[in-house]
């Protein structure tokens, strides 16, 4: 099941440029969440503090709060926390040195995981999830570098999936993708939300307004609204948000 | 007018990339046709079998120098490798930019650039001075140091060629950073890593200068790592400036199989890690 995340006025910096102010957000569990806005108005860093994985850079800072079904993400081992929370990158990116299967079920080997029967269930099971199983089945052992980069995007959703999260981060998961690969993954995301909580970073605002239960947009580093999908793209409430998606600017 | 000019430019400038790309090879074929002309017709298998005869005897061979090399290179690994390979992993992984790892790499550049014979008389110095006597241990150590930066700068630019953004799917993976060190950047940069390692060891063992202060040469076998220690480049040196035509044989002999020596290692290193990663 998914879990529900509380951000509470979060705040991130790189070096001292500060690229997150005071974003209060709640992100309800089961639901799939769009995160949209112009390039740099902090919407990947946003899902990156979600996981930790920002302060995990030079120099990158954050303060604040993040509940995750109650209990202060930062308060926990960041590791475990990101075992919990996946995450799916813009660009797909495979382990260059593995196989499909050992792809799959990179998290789980690499964090101790032997059981070769268990491993091969997961993957298979991870796999379907991600709708790849009847493309690779017969190939497991090739290179994950040997598919197509849609279906190396799929190949990293199943190996975010296999370590059974209860939240999946999205940082713009198609925008590298041709269209039929995009409603795939699409596809993908408005069935997995019935397992897991989805957070998804999208520079499209047609594919949010497809998918997303509710949407967030971001400028300049803040949290100009969020809402329901379907009242944020017809009946905004602030100004900015309907300059954006009219496409005055942006 | 104008187009024909350009295109006799181009078949011009095409003209001296070819040629001096074939000036480049020219080096590499004569040294290596040189040796193995010289050196085939002097190789035999006593060659490989027994031990040097005495001074301006005919017949006798290099085997106590050849196992002496492959002991040497051995040595010199097990100090420069290491070493190199870890020192490399810390300034990629843990610390890109700090003071210490800018002093580190600027004195691995320096050490680079520092001539094996002064590399040869620190560790004369150091290790043979206060030991007493030459060892194989002071030549593989002279020749580790050797090897140390050389393997730390061509591990290091292959780390740095693996993408962040894998890195990143191993954190977001809740895999720790050790870890992903180990089983995911290493192992997606192990070919060129290999290859720098190679190229250290293929170095290192022509190394001549170090030798004479640490190892000295033996005409016997080495009872133990504590006593000098007979290698191939030492040997032709020696043999190559002898007065004796037998002697000079059997150095081009040397040098042929020092050459294959370091062929072999490449290509059987390529093999088995190529067998490996099946």
């Amino acid at each position: 099941m998914g879990q529900s995340l509380s951000v509470r006025n979060l705040e991130a910096w790189y070096g001292s440029q500060k690229t997150l102010t005071g974003i209060d957000m709640e992100i309800p569990s089961n639901h799939v969440t769009a995160i949209i806005g112009p390039s740099g108005c902090g919407k990947s860093t946003f899902v990156r503090c979600l996981n930790r994985l920002h302060e995990t850079l030079p120099g990158a800072k954050m303060k604040g709060e993040v509940l995750l079904d109650g209990s202060n993400i930062f308060a926990q081992d960041q590791v475990q926390l990101r075992r919990n929370i996946g995450m799916v990158f813009q660009k797909a990116n495979p382990f260059p040195s593995m196989s499909i299967f050992d792809n799959v079920i990179a998290g789980l080997k690499l964090n101790g995981v032997r059981n070769k029967e268990k491993l091969r269930q997961i993957a298979e099971k991870s796999l379907r999830m991600a709708a790849l199983w009847d493309e690779v089945s017969e190939r497991l052992d090739n290179s994950g570098m040997s598919l197509s980069g849609g279906q190396q995007q799929r190949l990293c959703i199943a190996r975010a999936l296999a370590v059974e999260p209860s939240v999946l981060l999205m940082d713009e998961p198609a925008s590298a993708l041709d269209p039929i690969a995009t409603l795939h993954i699409e596809e993908l995301i408005s069935e997995l939300k019935n397992q897991y909580t989805i957070v998804i970073v999208t520079h499209n605002m047609q594919q949010a307004a497809r998918i997303a239960d509710s949407t967030a947009f971001f400028l300049n580093g803040e949290l100009v609204e969020h809402g329901p999908t379907s009242e944020m793209f017809t009946n905004p409430r602030d100004k900015r948000t309907e300059d954006y998606i009219s496409g005055r600017f942006g | 007018m104008i187009n024909s000019w350009r295109k006799n430019w181009n078949t011009g400038m095409m003209g001296v990339f070819t040629l001096s790309a074939i000036l480049s090879l020219i080096p590499l074929f004569a040294v290596l046709g040189y040796v193995i002309y010289n050196g085939l017709g002097s190789l035999n298998w006593d060659f490989f079998v027994h031990l040097p005869k005495g001074l301006g005897m005919p017949g006798g061979g290099m085997a106590n120098a050849i196992v002496g090399t492959l002991i040497l290179v051995a040595l010199a690994s097990l100090v420069g490798v290491p070493i190199g390979f870890l020192a490399a992993i810390y300034l990629v992984e843990y610390d890109r930019s700090s003071w210490f790892s800018t002093l580190t790499r600027f004195t691995t550049d320096v050490l680079t650039g520092v001539p094996s014979i002064i590399i040869g008389i620190v560790v004369y110095t150091a290790i043979v001075v206060p030991m007493k006597h030459f060892s194989a241990w002071a030549a593989g150590i002279a020749l580790g140091i050797i090897m140390i930066p050389v393997v730390v700068r061509a591990t290091e630019e292959m780390l740095k060629l693996v993408p962040h953004t894998v890195r990143e799917a191993g954190l977001a993976l809740g895999i720790p950073r050790w870890r992903i060190i180990i089983s995911i950047v290493v192992p997606t940069s192990a070919k060129g890593i290999i290859t720098g390692i190679m190229l250290a060891v293929a170095r290192v063992s022509g190394e001549t200068a170090p030798l004479l202060f640490t190892a000295l040469g033996n005409r016997y076998w080495a009872k133990s790592l504590n006593e000098p220690i007979a290698s191939l480049p030492v040997q032709i040196y020696s043999y190559a400036v002898s007065p004796y035509e037998d002697w000079h044989r059997q150095a081009w002999a040397g040098a042929l199989v020092l050459v294959f020596i370091v062929v072999i290692l490449n290509l059987g290193t390529r093999y088995i890690f190529k067998e490996r990663q099946k």
